[in-house]
């Protein structure tokens, strides 16, 4: 069994930029292996701290397998891939930027429509009115399902989205979206808007911390270093070590 | 009938083959779109889905309904009483507790195309309430509602288009009175905020403003062309109505607590019956046709020697499936009680309508659930 402590790293983009630098803002800095195409590193001045670089959907895996001890994705990632977190995974801290907002949004134009309360009556008449149920598309299906049968909707369909998701109205793929916003203009911009109660997942980039993976007095010694430097809270780390002791 | 010793489900087709049902086993697959558009997006994770070579989703049959009522409406198949008995597909949800696979065997009749309602109704009920009592060691009770009777007491109350189908909903979203009465006092508190715009209200009523216009002027911007598969003159009339309810009270505390009253209403039959009528007296409203439709199943049902002792009325019985139009009923072994009925029916009359058919056919029917009949049988020993 190892005992290097395996750290999984958004392998591009701001979540890489971002999470370098908070890194280096507690004096820790990541060194990756030969240049941008190395998909391991180091932590300067560390032993025993492996590395990996990968998208963060691959995080949210890897991390439920237990295959790297710790890693930093989205929790919108998280409660998308993962079925039941809570079983295998432990939020260990917020890190203060990839904040984004899963949210359901319609056209502008549907002015009867101010709240969710409103779509589902605008959900219920299409159906009965076009014999059809009214399409969602969203790269989100979990999240979205989970979040309408709370409610006790279902009168819907989901459309598989890979991107682009806020042109599908625009285009006749589907009739409204669910999907990520931070500053709303990409909404505006295609004639959406977002709706009250229609605020899903309120995410950012997070820390977590694998519960299937074997953890060791040396591993745990490491986390508790590199999580004090973070100044992750006290509170959470003693959770999570009671957690892993159950 | 001697009691059943070695509980063999078979034995329950074979009864059901010498009552004059035809043995029929549907298709095995389904077209996934069908499933969804009865089922809602819901069942989506629980169905065991893949994809034709054509990109098309198909899925391994849900039930047994679905299907068969496919290939009647095709005219693969004419006659009018089914038997089938095999295996359906769903993933069991959480409080399931009776089968961990996704495969789960069923047993069920159904009645298609018969005029005679009550008739078609009592037989199947009556069909399956005998072929279950000789399995030894159950204690049988059939709870029965009838979805007809709700829409008749809503429509009573002259509520409006809004407020009636809010309710319709909360009801088969499978809430008790208390929870129905709590989400419309939530619903009638919210008021649809709106801007002050009673000059482009006013344009637009004397015909100066078209829908398109209205909106644009409302939202400040110019060139909104998407509208997703809506009519703009449906927005705007809609945002009206909105607004107009925000004026008038459409329902009063009185009324909410009528409904909430006949949703309590849960218990023996004879009793229940006495209690609609009684109810129906109390507020002056019109429930006879299914009241007397009522009385008349269970003079059926007293006549083929059914005990009333074993007949519940719950008026907030319903099955999150809103093509079930009349009869909705549900039989548990009372002896062992497990979460989920061991056989569930009723009468589904829309299911042809929705799947297009330009006629009305009648539809009833009962499925018996293998796992659940065997896990509280042997619970018993």
């Amino acid at each position: 069994m190892t005992k290097n402590l395996i750290i999984g790293i958004p392998n591009k983009g701001r979540l890489q930029k971002d999470t370098e630098e908070i890194f280096l803002n507690s004096g820790l800095k990541i060194q990756r292996g030969n240049g941008e195409r190395e998909y391991t590193g180091k932590m300067v001045g560390i032993e025993n701290i492996d590395i990996i670089f990968l998208s963060p959907k691959e995080i949210s895996y890897e991390l439920q397998k237990g295959s790297i001890d710790i890693g930093i994705t989205g929790l919108d990632l998280i409660e998308e891939y993962i079925y039941e977190p809570k079983d295998c995974i432990f939020n260990l801290m917020e890190l203060g930027f990839g904040f984004a907002d899963v949210v359901v949004a319609v056209p502008s134009s549907w002015i009867d429509v101010k709240s969710i309360t409103d779509l589902e009556d605008v959900i219920y008449d299409f159906r009965i009115k076009n014999k059809k149920r009214l399409r969602i598309a969203t790269k989100y299906p979990n999240i979205s399902r989970n979040f309408f049968e709370a409610l006790g909707y279902s009168d819907y369909l989901l459309v598989d989205s890979h991107g682009a998701t806020e042109g599908a109205p625009a285009y006749g793929s589907s009739e409204i979206i669910i999907d990520i916003t931070s500053t709303g203009s990409t909404l505006k911009a295609n004639q959406l808007k977002r709706i009250d109660l229609g605020t899903i997942l309120t995410s950012q980039a997070c820390l977590f911390g694998a519960l299937n993976t074997k953890w060791n007095k040396e591993k745990l010694s490491l986390l508790e270093n590199l999580l004090s430097k973070l100044k992750c809270s006290e509170k959470n780390i003693q959770k999570f070590k009671i957690i892993l002791s159950k | 009938m001697n009691k059943i010793a070695n509980k063999d489900p078979a034995i329950i087709r074979e009864y059901f083959i010498k009552e004059g049902y035809n043995l029929y086993n549907p298709s095995m697959t389904i077209d996934a779109d069908i499933v969804m558009n009865f089922m809602g997006e819901d069942v989506r994770n629980r169905l065991l889905l893949s994809n034709s070579p054509d990109g098309k989703e198909i899925c391994l049959r849900p039930d047994f309904t679905l299907p068969l009522a496919i290939s009647y409406k095709n005219n693969e198949i004419h006659d009018n009483k089914y038997v089938y008995d095999g295996y359906a597909f769903r993933f069991p949800t959480k409080n399931e507790k009776t089968r961990s696979c996704p495969e789960f065997r069923q047993i069920g009749i159904e009645n298609f195309g018969s005029e005679k309602k009550i008739e078609s109704e009592v037989e199947i009920i009556s069909n399956v309430y005998e072929v279950l009592s000789d399995f030894s060691g159950f204690d049988l009770r059939i709870t029965i509602s009838d979805v007809s009777i709700f829409y008749q007491f809503l429509k009573n109350l002259n509520l409006g288009k809004y407020l009636f189908n809010k309710i319709i909903r909360l009801y088969w979203n499978g809430l008790d009175n208390v929870e129905i009465k709590d989400a419309i006092q939530t619903l009638i508190n919210r008021q649809f905020e709106a801007e002050n715009q009673e000059y482009l209200i006013a344009q637009y009523k004397n015909g100066s403003l078209s829908s398109i216009r209205f909106i644009e002027s409302l939202l400040g911007e110019e060139n909104i062309s998407i509208f997703s598969g809506r009519d703009p003159d449906e927005i705007v009339n809609n945002y009206l109505d909105k607004l107009e309810s925000n004026n008038i009270s459409e329902i009063d505390q009185k009324t909410i607590n009528q409904i909430s009253e006949f949703l309590s209403i849960t218990g023996d039959i004879d009793s229940c019956i006495t209690e609609l009528s009684k109810f129906e007296d109390n507020y002056s409203l019109d429930l006879k046709n299914s009241i007397v439709e009522l009385e008349n199943r269970i003079k059926y049902l007293k006549d083929i020697n059914i005990p009333l002792n074993n007949i519940q009325f719950k008026t907030t019985l319903s099955r999150k499936a809103e093509y079930y139009t009349g009869l909705i009923f549900e039989i548990n072994n009372t002896k062992k009680p497990i979460s989920d009925p061991i056989a569930i029916g009723g009468r589904y009359d829309k299911i042809f309508e929705e799947l297009g058919s330009t006629k009305p056919i009648p539809a009833v029917g009962c499925s018996i659930y293998v796992d659940r009949l065997l896990y509280s049988g042997k619970l018993d020993d």
